[in-house]
C-alpha cells in the first residue's frame, strides 16, 4: 500500500498526545485571536495580484468595463453603486502597475438615452465574461480578486434586472469568450486620440 | 563694362555656391522611429534623417551619434535619455494605433486578430526591445492570444518598417504594424482593426539631444514646427492621432 502523507487529525488511530490543559487553554486563547483580527490584516496577508502572461486580458477588460459600468450608475443616479465599481476600477488598475490604462485612453460613450436595459447589458457582459475568466486565470490573487469583483457584479444585475423589470438570474450564466465581449465593450467607448483616417 | 557685370554675376554666384552648404549643415540631424519615416520628411526636408528602430536609435545616442533631435515610437527610450541628461524634456506630439496587416491576396484567409489562432500561419512582429514588439505582446496578452506566438511561425524583425515589408511581399501572412504604416501599403495590404479596449497606448515623444556640439537652437526650432500647427496638420494627414494641445 503507498503510504500517504496524510494530516495527523485524518489518520483513524488513537494517539497519547500528551496535551495538558493549559496548552489547551492556550491554543484556545490564539484561535480565537486568529477569529477576532480584523478582516483587513487577514486580507494584507493575501500576495497582491500580479496577472501572469495573458491574465493581463481579462484584468484590463475589467478595469475599462467597470469604468463603464461606474459611469452608467452615477448617470442613473446611484451614487453608492457608482462608488462601489469606482472603488473596484482602482484595485484592478493597482494589479495592472505599469500596464494600466490611463485617464486619456479612452472616453466612456454611453447611449444618450439611458434606460435600464442598457445597465443590464453592462452587467450582463461583465457577470459572463468574468465567470470565463475564472476558469482561465493563471494567477492565484488575481483569481481571486477577478472573482470578487464577479461577486460584486452578479449583485449589481440583480439590480439592474430589477430595474428593468426582470426576473433575477438563476445560476451562473453562459461564459462570455474576451473576443465577443470586447466587440461588446467597444461599444461603450471612444478613443479620443485615435488616428481618424 | 560687359566684362565687369560678367565678373559681378560670377562672383555672386560663387557667393551663392559657398552659402549652400553653410545653410545645409545649419539643419538638423534628427532620430527617429521607423514609422516616422513619411510624416516628418513631409514637414521638413531639409535635415539629415536617421529612421530605424526607437531602442537602436536610444543605444547610437547614449554612444555619441550625432543626433540633435530624437522621436521615438514610445515614452520609454525619450524618457530613459531625458533621465541620463542626454536630452531635453520629452513631449508627446502624436499617437497611433497597432493594426494587423495582411497581404492583398490574403491566401491565410485572416478576417481578425482571432483568426491567428490556431497554427501553420505565418506572423510577423516586432522584436522585444523595440516599441512595436512591446506595444504587439502587450496587445496580445490584453487579447489572450499570446498563445499564437508559440503555435505559429513567427519571424521577428528589428522594426516595424521591417515587419510591413514582410507582409507586402507577401512572406508573412500577417504582421502587426501601426496604423499609420499599413496606410503607406494600401494596394498591396489589407489593414485590420484590433478592438479598442485592448489598444495599448502608443505614444510618440520628441526631445532635443544635449551633446557637445549639438544644434540646439535648430534641434528646438524643429521640435516647435513638429508639435505646432503645421507638424499636426502633416502628422494627422499621415494617419497619427494628436495629443490634445499642450
Amino acid at each position: 500500500m503507498p503510504h500517504v502523507n496524510l494530516p495527523r487529525q485524518c489518520i483513524g488511530e488513537q494517539r497519547d498526545t500528551g496535551v495538558t490543559r493549559s496548552m489547551l487553554l492556550r491554543g484556545g486563547a490564539v484561535a480565537a485571536a486568529g477569529v477576532l483580527l480584523p478582516a483587513g490584516a487577514a486580507r494584507a496577508a493575501l500576495p497582491a495580484p500580479t496577472p501572469e502572461g495573458d491574465d493581463v486580458g481579462y484584468v484590463q477588460f475589467a478595469a475599462i468595463a467597470e469604468s463603464v459600468s461606474a459611469a452608467y450608475w452615477k448617470r442613473a443616479g446611484d451614487a453608492a453603486a457608482a462608488k462601489r465599481k469606482t472603488a473596484v476600477v482602482a484595485k484592478l488598475i493597482a494589479a495592472l502597475g505599469a500596464d494600466a490604462p490611463q485617464s486619456d485612453d479612452f472616453v466612456i460613450d454611453l447611449p444618450r438615452k439611458l434606460t435600464p436595459a442598457v445597465g443590464v447589458r453592462i452587467e450582463t457582459m461583465l457577470v459572463r465574461t468574468l465567470v470565463g475568466a475564472l476558469a482561465s486565470t493563471a494567477d492565484g490573487s488575481t483569481r481571486l480578486l477577478l472573482a470578487r469583483v464577479l461577486s460584486t457584479d452578479s449583485q449589481q444585475l440583480t439590480i439592474a434586472r430589477a430595474a428593468a423589470k426582470l426576473p433575477p438570474v438563476t445560476g451562473l450564466p453562459v461564459p462570455f469568450d474576451l473576443d465577443a465581449a470586447g466587440d461588446e465593450l467597444d461599444t461603450f467607448i471612444k478613443a479620443p486620440n485615435y488616428p481618424t483616417s | 563694362m560687359r566684362t565687369r557685370n560678367l565678373l559681378l554675376a560670377a562672383s555672386a554666384t560663387v557667393a551663392l555656391a559657398a552659402a549652400a552648404p553653410a545653410a545645409a549643415t545649419a539643419a538638423p540631424t534628427v532620430y527617429a522611429a521607423a514609422s516616422l519615416n513619411n510624416a516628418f520628411p513631409a514637414l521638413d526636408g531639409a535635415p539629415k534623417y536617421n529612421f530605424a528602430g526607437s531602442n537602436t536609435l536610444q543605444t547610437q545616442i547614449e554612444r555619441g551619434a550625432p543626433a540633435d533631435v530624437f522621436a521615438s515610437a514610445s515614452p520609454t527610450e525619450a524618457q530613459a535619455l531625458f533621465n541620463e541628461g542626454r536630452c531635453t524634456r520629452p513631449v508627446t506630439f502624436a499617437t497611433n494605433i497597432l493594426v494587423v496587416v495582411v497581404p492583398k491576396a490574403n491566401p491565410a484567409g485572416v478576417k481578425s486578430v482571432y483568426s491567428l489562432r490556431g497554427s501553420g500561419k505565418r506572423i510577423a512582429i516586432g522584436t522585444a526591445g523595440v516599441p512595436i514588439g512591446n506595444y504587439t505582446r502587450l496587445l496580445l496578452r490584453r487579447l489572450h492570444l499570446s498563445s499564437i506566438l508559440q503555435t505559429n511561425t513567427i519571424s521577428q524583425e528589428k522594426d516595424v518598417t521591417s515587419v510591413l515589408t514582410k507582409v507586402a511581399l507577401g512572406s508573412a501572412d500577417a504582421g502587426f504594424v501601426y496604423h499609420t504604416d499599413a496606410l503607406s501599403t494600401r494596394g498591396r495590404t489589407i489593414e485590420i482593426r484590433v478592438p479598442k479596449w485592448a489598444q495599448p497606448a502608443v505614444r510618440y515623444q520628441i526631445c532635443a539631444v544635449k551633446r557637445p556640439g549639438a544644434d540646439t537652437a535648430e534641434a528646438e526650432a524643429y521640435i516647435k514646427k513638429v508639435v505646432g500647427g503645421a507638424g499636426r496638420t502633416i502628422l494627422k494627414r499621415y494617419g497619427f492621432g494628436l495629443p490634445p494641445r499642450g
